[in-house]
This record gives structure tokens, sequence and C-alpha cells, in this order.
């Protein structure tokens, strides 16, 4: 059996969840969407701990990072996954609505892929995300 | 007694001799004083004259010695005149001197060789030794003053008593007197050497103590002299031996600076006095000036006789006392310099540390700020990353309502559907742009060489979209190299290109320009569309926040891009302005220092 790909989603607000599923259902690839609400959830996840845990063993093939989380901050979250050896090739991307010039330093320093702003505009958005999970899914060859 | 002329000739040719060496180093010591060599040459001349009457006899050479001897004697004695007309500072009369001697030459030649007599002969000596002898005389007379006054006038007692010696002898002589035998022992013969023995002893010494005298009265002048010089100087000055620091001699000009009086210091030193506050400083003038002959200008700090201090600069020399090293030394006062120096110094460094305060507090203050904005701009960003949450649920949900679910909609619905969507992206770009004013007023500001014309085409890029470029008019003139942050400078060129093509968008060209120059110093950039215009009333309110002239042109205007445009500018240092008329196109401009001062 092949090896499921599978992205997690890591956004505690739900419109943005909803409408980041929404857009990342229209992929040709339609990959199985895992949603984290803070950062805690998504650090169970990803480094296979507690519930959440349940049934997501091969790690992600790719992780869509909000900043702004409750409980553990995005920045936390990528440092703590970077730091495990599970998390050194799982491709991260920020995606985030704060251009704050410190945080995108900040982001990259802790070790993310890529560092994306979210748009308002509904099929720029769903565009961005559909290319950016065909890229890192698709293109990106990983180790 | 019987004096035997031979005895006496020989002891008078000695004591001579012996005048001419005293009268020798008196020339030689005091050559500068007129009249010692003519001395010499009178004590001389009579010597060689008593020296040539030993040859008298003689067969051949005897009337030359005779003509010589007598002939030496007188022109002796006028040398002795002359002598001490030169000593009193005034030429003796050449033409008297050759009327006594060549007149009495003449006659005892005369009566030496054409009609011998010896007794004439010795008449015409007689009368040009009593005239010469007058004259002497009369030439101490004359100056009989000062310290020379005994010695001239027993000079002249003498000299008087041997004139009268020989008139009386020239005159026993005329009346019939003969000389006779002249080596016998008669007393008419022995008595010229005796008086010539005397007066030449007497005259050798008179000169002797006249000399002297007149030294000793120019050394104690010179001392006087020197004592009114020092206490003229208005310095305080100080001899001081260096074995033991004995002060030997100050001036009133120390007694002025210090307030000790001269008979406190000289016989002590100055250290034991406590007039310097390191004696150390002291020792070192004294180094200075033994080692390099003299020093110059060193301040010592010196106490006064009431404990008042005082500051002077000393120079010193070497001096030797007898062969013993002194410093001589003058202390020239300059407390009051020093004070106005040191008050200098003083509001010199009152200055740097208020202007120190200065800056640091404009530091503090300036960091303070920086850190204000940054927290501002943190804080924008968070507004807006949280305002921006909302809308996109708004435009994201109405935007699949309308792809998914328009069928279910009519007309009107999809229309306000539309507006909904319309909203929110106007609302976004408020967001960003209000963003970006946020960042302009405290990024950090770069200085580089920024081209213009590059930033111009890479900002009409940003604002039209390339397939709406055709449509458009667009020149960038040749526009100057200026200094600044690149990434802002890009920033207000795109705001005034979207401004310049909002507004043109319905003129008759759709025509945009972009311009420069240099102009006194500044870098000018101008944007000019052929656009709407505006009224120049309202030209001041372009560049505030919020403020638009046209209202309702649809929906991508926000009223931030202007005022963003002229923040980034004066942050530069530089300015903006605009100008445009009523349906006459716009053209907004604005100006950086050349230099790239900024940020002031």
């Amino acid at each position: 059996m092949p090896e499921e790909v599978w992205i997690l989603l890591v956004e505690d607000d739900d419109d943005d969840a909803e409408l980041a599923l929404r857009a990342l259902a229209r992929c040709e690839l339609a990959p199985r969407v895992v949603r984290a609400r803070d950062g805690e959830e998504a650090l169970d996840v990803l480094l296979g701990r507690g519930e959440a845990a349940a049934g997501t063993v091969p790690p992600p093939a790719l992780v869509l990072l909000d900043l702004k989380l409750p409980k553990v901050d995005g920045i936390e979250v990528l440092t703590r996954f970077r730091a495990d050896g599970r998390g050194r090739d799982v491709p991260v991307v920020v995606l985030t609505s704060s251009m704050l010039p410190a945080d995108v330093r900040a982001c990259y320093q802790a070790g993310a892929n890529s560092f994306v702003v979210k748009q308002v505009e509904f099929a720029e958005h769903a565009r961005t995300l559909r290319e950016m999970a065909a890229y890192w899914l698709q293109v990106n060859v990983r180790p | 007694m019987t004096l035997d002329v031979r005895t006496l000739l020989a002891l008078f040719a000695l004591t001579q001799a012996l005048q001419v060496v005293v009268l020798s180093v008196q020339y030689a010591l005091f050559r500068s004083y007129r009249g010692t060599g003519a001395f010499l040459l009178w004590s001389a001349a009579v010597g060689a004259g008593s020296v040539a009457f030993l040859f008298r006899d003689h067969e051949t050479l005897g009337r030359v010695a005779i003509f010589a001897q007598n002939g030496l004697i007188v022109f002796g004695t006028l040398c002795l005149w002359a002598g001490l007309c030169r000593f009193h500072g005034r030429d003796e009369d050449r033409r008297l001197f050759g009327a006594v001697l060549v007149p009495y030459l003449a006659a005892h030649a005369f009566l030496l060789w054409v009609v011998p007599d010896i007794d004439l002969r010795a008449v015409v000596l007689a009368a040009a030794l009593v005239v010469s002898a007058l004259l002497s005389a009369r030439e101490l007379w004359r100056e009989r003053t000062g310290e020379s006054r005994p010695v001239a006038l027993v000079l002249v007692a003498g000299l008087l008593a041997h004139a009268a010696f020989f008139a009386y002898r020239g005159a026993v002589l005329l009346i019939g007197a003969h000389v006779g035998d002249v080596w016998g022992s008669a007393a008419f013969n022995v008595a010229p050497y005796v008086d010539g023995f005397l007066l030449t002893n007497l005259v050798t010494f008179g000169i002797v103590i006249l000399v002297n005298r007149r030294v000793n009265a120019e050394v104690r002048e010179a001392r006087d002299h020197f004592r009114r010089l020092l206490d003229t100087i208005p310095d305080a000055v100080l001899m001081t031996r260096v074995s033991d620091g004995i002060c030997r001699d100050a001036n009133e000009g120390f007694e002025a600076l210090t307030g000790y009086r001269r008979d406190e210091i000289v016989g002590r030193s100055s250290t034991e006095l406590g007039v310097w506050v390191d004696p150390r400083a002291r020792d070192r003038v004294f180094e200075r000036a033994l080692e390099s002959d003299a020093t110059r200008d060193l301040e010592l700090e010196g106490r006064r006789r009431d404990g008042t201090p005082f500051v002077g600069s000393v120079s010193a020399r070497r001096v030797d006392v007898r062969g013993e090293p002194h410093v001589l030394s003058v202390v020239h006062d300059v407390t009051g310099r020093y004070a106005a120096r040191e008050a200098l110094q003083r509001s010199d460094r009152e200055i740097r540390e208020l202007n120190a305060g200065l800056e640091r507090r404009v530091a503090e203050r300036t960091a303070e700020l920086t850190a204000k904005n940054a927290e501002l701009e943190a804080f924008v960003h968070s507004i807006a990353h949280d305002l921006r949450a909302p809308l996109r649920a708004i435009e994201g949900f109405s935007g699949i309502l309308e792809e998914e679910h328009s069928a279910r909609l009519d007309d009107e619905g999809r229309r306000l559907l539309a507006r909904v969507r319309g909203g929110a992206r106007r609302m976004d770009r408020l967001l960003r742009d209000l963003v970006e004013y946020a960042r302009a007023g405290s990024a950090g500001l770069r200085h580089e060489r920024v081209d213009l014309g590059v930033l111009a085409r890479g900002a009409f890029e940003d604002v039209v979209p390339a397939e709406a470029r055709e449509a458009w008019r667009f020149v960038v003139g040749d526009l100057p190299t200026a200094r600044g942050d690149a990434a802002l400078l890009r920033v207000v060129l795109r705001h005034l290109l979207a401004n310049a093509v909002k507004y043109a968008a319905a003129g008759p060209g759709r025509s945009v320009e972009v311009r420069g120059r240099v102009e006194a110093g500044h870098v000018v950039c101008e944007v000019v569309d052929d656009g709407v215009g505006f009224d120049p009333a309202h030209a001041g309110r372009l560049f505030r926040v919020f403020e638009r002239l046209h209202a309702g042109e649809g929906d991508d205007g926000t009223g931030i891009g202007l005022a963003i445009v002229r923040r980034i500018v004066e942050r530069h240092g530089g300015s903006v302005h605009a100008e445009g008329r009523p349906g006459q196109g716009a053209t907004f401009a604005f100006s950086l220092p050349e230099t790239g001062e900024s940020d002031a």
C-alpha cells in the first residue's frame, strides 16, 4: 500500500480553515488535510503523541502553519518540530496575514521553507494554495 | 751725599723700564680706553731718551745721541699731554703738538750741529719741558672732577713744580750760568734727573690710579644700571646659587610678585620661604637651565607671603659668579592668563559636558521615538492582521457563494454580493496602505545610489497590468541619480504613478510622464499626467492621510498613498508638492537632497 500523502493545516480561525480546506479540495491531487486548532495540537500530531496522533504515522507531506496560535505559537511549533528528528525534512510553509519583517526573519531562522501572506481575495488565495500544494507535493524532491 | 749722574741715570732708566712694563700691561688691559697707548709712548720715549744719554760721548754717534735724548724726552712729554687729552675723550691739538715739537727740534739741531752751544740747548729744552708740563697740567686741571679729582690735583701740583724747576733752570742759564760737566755731581746738573725720576714715577702712578678710578666708576655705574634695570623690570628676577639654592639677589619685581622684601629672600632659599608650591618644579627649572644653558616659559605655581597663590612663567639662564654656577631666573606673573585659560578650559569642559548631555538626551529621545515607532508599526500590523481575518471570511465566503450558489440568486442578489466583495477588497487595500504608512515612518533608512528611472519603470509595471500597458503613453525622461532608500523610493513612485494613472485613465492621451532635474542641490522628480487635474486651492490637502479631492471614483483610492509619499520623502530630508488645474492634468513632484543627508 502506497504511503498516504497528507497535509497538516495548523489554523485556529475556523473561517480561514474552511476556506483553506475548500481551496485544497479543488486540487488535482486532493490530498487528505488534517487540521490542528492550536500549537499544542499541532505538536501532538507532528511529534506523534497523545490522541491526535492516532492514524498519522507517516509524517505529513506538507505543513501549512499559521503564526498566531493559541497555547503554543507558530514559531515555537516550528522550532520544536525542526528540533525533532522526524520533522527535519518536512516542508513547512508559514501561512499568515502578518507582514512584519521581524516575523519573516524569525520564521526563516526557525527553519520555514516558505512564507506566504494570506490574501483577502479568495480566488487569488485559493490559487496560491493550490499551486503551493502542487509544488511541494509533486514538483519538489525530498531526500 | 754725592749723587753720581751715571748712577742716577741707570736708576732712572731702570725705573723707566719698569714703568714701561706697567703701562704696557695697562694698555693691554684697557686698550679700549683712549690715551693708554699715548701714556705708554710717553714712558717709552722718556726711557729711550735716558738710554740715549749714555752714548753722548761716543765719537761719531755722540751728537745723534744727544739729539735723540732730548728730542725723545720732549716728544714723550708731549705724548703725555696728548694721552691726557685722549683719556679725557678729545683729540689733542695736533698743530699745537707740532708747534712745540718742530721748533724745539729745529733749535736743538741748530745748537748741536750749526752753532754748538750746550747752555742754550739746555735753555731751549727747559722751555719745551715747561710748555709741555703746563699743557699737561692745564689738561688735568680742566678735568679735575669726580673720582679723579684728588689724583688730578696731585699730578697738577707735581707738573707745576716740575715746570717751575725748569723755568728757574732756564732763566739761570739764560742770565749766564753754565751747564759745565754733564757727568759731574754739581747739584745744578743732578737736579733735572732727580726731577725726572720723581715726576715720571708720580705721573705713572697717577695714570694707573686714574685708569683704575675710571674702571671702578664704570663698574659702579654698570652695577647701578644693572640694579636699576633689574628693578625696572616688572617681572621677578632672582639670582640663585646652584650649590645650596641660596638666593643671592632679587629685584623689586620679586617683592611685588611675592610680597617678600628683598632682605628676607637674599641669603635664604626660595624653597625655605615656601615660594614654590612644588619645590621639585623649581629644581626642574634649575636642571634645565644647567643642562641647556637657558630655559624659557616653564609654568610654576607659587605662594605669596600672604598665602595667596600665583602662577609664574619662569625663564632661567645659567650664570657664573666668580666661577660658581648660579641660575638667573625671571618670573613672569601669568596668574591672570592662567586663570583665564583655566576658566576657558572649564567652560569648554562644561560646554562639552552640556553637549554630551544634550547628545545623550537626543540619543535617548531618538531611541525612545524609534522604539515608539516600532511599537506603533507592530501595533498597526497586529490590527491589520486581526482585521483581515474577518475580511478574508467575508470575501472568501461571498466568493464561494457567488461561484457555487449564484444560480439561486436573482440579479439584485448578485449585484449586492459583488458590492460586499468590493467593500472587502477595498478595506484590504486600506489596511495594506496603513501598514505601509506605518512602515514608512519607522523602517530603517538605507543610503544608497538610486536610479530613479529603473524605479519608475518598475513602479509603472506594478501599477498597470501588462495587458493594459499598450493603451498608455508612459515616458521616462533622463532622471538624475538620487541618494536614499531604494525600496522606499519605489513605494513613493508607485503611489505617485498609481495616482497619475488613476486620474489620467480618463484623460485624452492616457499619458504619464516621469521627468527629473537637479536644482539647487536637490534632485527633483516630477510625475506628470494629463488627467482631470485639481483645484490649486486644495493642493495642501493632497498629502494628508485620508484626504481625497475626488469622491466616488470607484473603490481603488485609499487616501493614504500620497501621505505615504510625503512621509518617505520627508524622512529623506526632501519635500513634496503638487501643481494642477481642473481639466489640465496634474504634476506631483518630490525633491531629495543630492547629498543624501536624511532622517534629521
